[in-house]
């Protein structure tokens, strides 16, 4: 009872802390005024200056926007790639850690500046502090941002009046998430963090003498910066290889219920902020209840899957179910300090706001409560990361208005624009772009020597490797479910590709269908205008994501995590 | 050194193959209508 209190406290406060911050995010990207832009106008100013006014002015079409998209982020990987294969010619590499070996780098750069951060290595072992901060913590700001801004130039595109020649300007967008956002957030959430015991310092380690003798060093660095940023902006990589689940990164209960929290916080914002600049917030609580409904009803499956535990545990004689000084349940892999809510929980966020940050082992999950973190990362829109996640949403959204207008006779429209033939086509190939590159590569692996050689278990449970590895990069999550060694060039590459694949095509289309509905007039609403904004239509929205994504990935969990469930039921483990 | 070179050019080329995709995806979903 006490968990799920817990869980239910984590929820209301994500819940009510969202209005407002929502609200300000609408005020930032609707340029209204707000009371700390006397602080922030300053940096901005600046920083236009840096890059020249007129780049910060130039409006931009959803070509141009998604053109200077790519281009900043081809030249941030770039970057970070140089970064971590020179990182032994570079500065604060106390430990004289060698390069990166070219193809896990490769593999590193795309799943950094992505937003994804899977994570091939370990960090303490493989980064110098410089890569951490330059080439991990830097690229954890703009890719947040970059997702962010994306979907609020789709947004736009339906309030625009000038036929979509203006979706906003890309480095203007980029500036003020950041500074007023990202920024003064993550600094002031880092001071909550070091006060809760996580380490902050330039320093590589420290030197421990243990009782049986000899030295032993710890690895410590600027963690508590990282981490604010890590899950402020939904990245989720780790600064040491067993992620939040070490005490530097989530020192306390508290951090814990911070670290979750702040997963949380903007995706859930967006969609408030969504409803502002339409100015139909009533569009943006629905968006916002089809999101909630699905994250309500999948949850507590892994918190009572893992709760009841497996019966080998039983068989053992564990206690099973929770007392006044023992959790209870599936321990394996859990820290003591979060138990099976605080556990659970964050696998379920980490994986439906596609996170990716780990304070548990999703391996040792049992098979039901790992279901719900395939879930989230294969439908991708239970709130999703920031943007790219919202993005996924419309994109049922608007086949669900596509198949109700069909069902009752009427052109298909939303928010006052007709969707038709050329929408559909892209909103279609971003639907099937997801499932392919998750299916297709997890299915190839299971068949070729050289993915099948790095699996750790055998049967379903490799299978469930695998295919949470795929489904992980792909939907930019990167979390991993461990048992996979996946620092292998097979590995390495595919699921760079696979990265690269799930973010940047669907973008494009989206933004491709915002430059196309923004050059169509905005439809008077009449009586004959299908209601989107309705208790029906969001039922009708949440059907749509679950038939489709039934349809798409079920036969993939019965393969993998349902099978194994029957057959640990009775007594095969793999 | 030579599969770090190959590697970037790998970098490069797969951002090139996204630019390519905005230009063909203009040309797909045609002009306003």
């Amino acid at each position: 009872m006490q968990g799920w209190l817990q869980i239910a406290l984590v929820l209301l406060i994500v819940f009510l802390l969202s209005i407002p911050v929502g609200s300000y995010l609408a005020a930032i990207v609707m340029d209204r005024r707000t009371w700390l832009d006397p602080l922030f106008d300053p940096v901005d100013n600046a920083l236009y200056a840096l890059i020249g006014r007129e780049a910060a002015r130039r409006p931009m079409n959803w070509k141009a926007y998604t053109f200077h998209m790519l281009a900043t982020n081809l030249c941030m990987a770039v970057l970070i790639y140089l970064i971590m294969v020179f990182q032994n010619h570079l500065p604060l590499n106390p430990l004289k850690l060698p390069g990166m070996e070219p193809m896990q780098a490769f593999n590193t750069a795309i799943s950094f500046i992505t937003n994804t951060d899977w994570q091939s290595y370990g960090g303490e072992t493989t980064l110098s502090n410089f890569s951490q901060m330059a080439a991990i913590t830097f690229p954890m700001f703009t890719s947040a941002t970059t997702g962010f801004v994306v979907a609020m130039a789709f947004i736009r595109a339906f309030t625009v009046k000038d036929g979509g020649a203006n979706l906003g300007n890309f480095y203007r967008d980029l500036i003020r998430f950041t500074t007023r956002v990202l920024l003064p957030l993550s600094f002031v959430l880092a001071l909550f963090l070091i006060w809760q015991g996580a380490p902050q310092t330039l320093d590589a380690a420290v030197v421990a003498h243990p009782i049986q003798g000899g030295e032993q060093g710890i690895s410590i660095g600027p963690v508590a910066s990282f981490e604010t940023i890590k899950h402020l902006g939904t990245n989720g990589g780790g600064f040491f290889n067993v992620n939040a689940a070490h005490p530097f990164e989530n020192p306390t209960p508290l951090s814990n219920w911070l670290l979750m929290s702040l997963m949380a916080l903007l995706p859930s914002a967006l969609v408030v902020c969504f409803g502002h600049m339409i100015g139909n917030r009533r569009q943006g609580w629905v968006l916002y209840g089809v999101m909630g409904a699905m994250l309500l009803l999948i949850l507590p499956v892994a918190i009572v899957a893992e709760q009841a535990g497996t019966p080998s545990l039983s068989q053992a004689g564990i206690e099973m179910a929770a007392t006044g000084n023992q959790p209870g349940g599936n321990m394996e892999g859990k820290e003591t300090r979060f138990g099976i809510a605080g556990s659970g929980l964050f696998g379920v966020i980490t994986t439906t706001f596609t996170t990716g940050s780990v304070d548990s082992m999703h391996d040792s999950f049992t098979p039901m409560g790992a279901v719900p973190e395939f879930i989230g990362m294969m439908l991708q829109n239970v709130f999703g990361g920031k943007g790219v996640g919202f993005l996924a949403a419309l994109v049922y959204g608007l086949i669900a208005v596509f198949i109700a207008g069909l069902m009752v006779g009427r052109t298909p429209e939303f928010l006052g624009k007709t969707i038709e033939r050329p929408e559909i086509i892209m909103v279609s190939l971003a639907l099937l772009i997801h499932p392919l590159v998750i299916l297709a590569p997890s299915s190839w692996s299971m068949i070729a020597p050289y993915g099948m050689s790095a699996l750790g278990n055998a049967a379903m449970h490799g299978y469930s490797e695998v295919l949470y590895a795929f489904a992980s990069s792909a939907a930019n999550n990167g979390s991993a479910f461990a048992g996979l060694n996946a620092n292998t060039p097979w590995y390495n590459l595919a699921l760079g590709f696979v990265i690269l694949i799930g973010r940047y095509p669907p973008i494009i289309f989206m933004m491709a269908v915002a430059g196309s509905v923004a050059a169509k007039p905005t439809l008077a609403t009449t009586i004959g205008t299908l209601k989107t904004d309705s208790l029906k239509f969001g039922a009708f929205w949440l059907g749509t994501i679950l038939v489709v994504g039934a349809l798409t990935f079920f036969p993939a969990l019965v393969l993998g995590p349902i099978a194994e469930a029957f057959a640990m039921a009775h007594g095969r483990t793999y | 050194m030579l599969l770090a070179l190959a590697m970037l050019l790998l970098l490069v080329v797969a951002y090139l193959g996204c630019f390519w995709l905005v230009n063909f995806t203009d040309r797909l979903i045609g002009p306003p209508r």
